[in-house]
């Protein structure tokens, strides 16, 4: 995939992300709680680092370099490997916090559901931009 | 692992983006090869070392 295509992929992405998240916004009818506002402040981090990836692709094509290549790769495999460990206790200790708080059963379901997949987004975004400005240090295994 | 690649850059007069550009990277990658902290695959590894034509293990010095 060219530098250009790179770039287009990720701004339809974020125009997808937006176009969900406004459809949720102006079709439900129950009033947001903090809940619903954390997880739109999620979407919209999502969206504002899928875009900034997508103008730093832009910006690797105007200089003729290559947005995507083997540190950026290695990166995005030790960042999603990272999440995915740390998502793992995250899961077990919401489930266990779930329990200590009255929660309804019919909300119980949706609101494990929204934090894990919030959750382990937002673990792979910082983990993410941590590694891309600290680098790999291999040398330290 | 040590590099000599921003001494090389200097001699040959390349910049970051110019070296990035011959071994097809991003710049990113050259300043953290740079600052020893990534170790390239073999393939930029010796890509690199071609660019000053010299031999892996003269641009790229085990520790």
């Amino acid at each position: 995939m060219n530098a250009k295509n790179f770039a287009v992929t990720k701004f339809l992405v974020a125009a997808i992300i937006i176009g969900l998240m406004s459809f949720w916004i102006f079709k439900t009818t129950k009033p947001f709680n903090e809940f619903a506002y954390g997880i739109i402040g999620v979407m919209l981090l999502i969206v504002g680092y899928v875009i900034y990836s997508g103008i730093q692709a832009l910006r690797d094509a105007k200089s003729g370099l290559n947005p995507v290549d083997e540190l950026s790769k290695t990166i995005t495999e030790k960042a999603a490997a990272i999440a995915f460990r740390i998502s793992i206790f995250m899961w077990l200790f919401g489930l266990f916090a779930l329990d200590m708080f009255l929660v309804d059963s019919v909300n119980k379901a949706k609101f494990v559901i929204a934090t894990g997949m919030m959750g382990m987004t937002l673990i792979f975004l910082i983990t993410r931009l941590y590694l891309s400005r600290a680098g790999i240090d291999e040398n330290k295994d | 692992m040590k590099t000599r690649i921003k001494e090389l850059r200097a001699r040959d007069s390349l910049t970051q983006v110019d070296l990035a550009q011959k071994v097809g990277v991003r710049r990113e990658t050259i300043v953290f090869l740079e600052k020893g902290k990534y170790n390239p695959s073999l393939r930029l590894a010796y890509d690199i070392s071609k660019i000053f034509r010299m031999k892996i293990e003269e641009v790229f010095i085990m520790e």
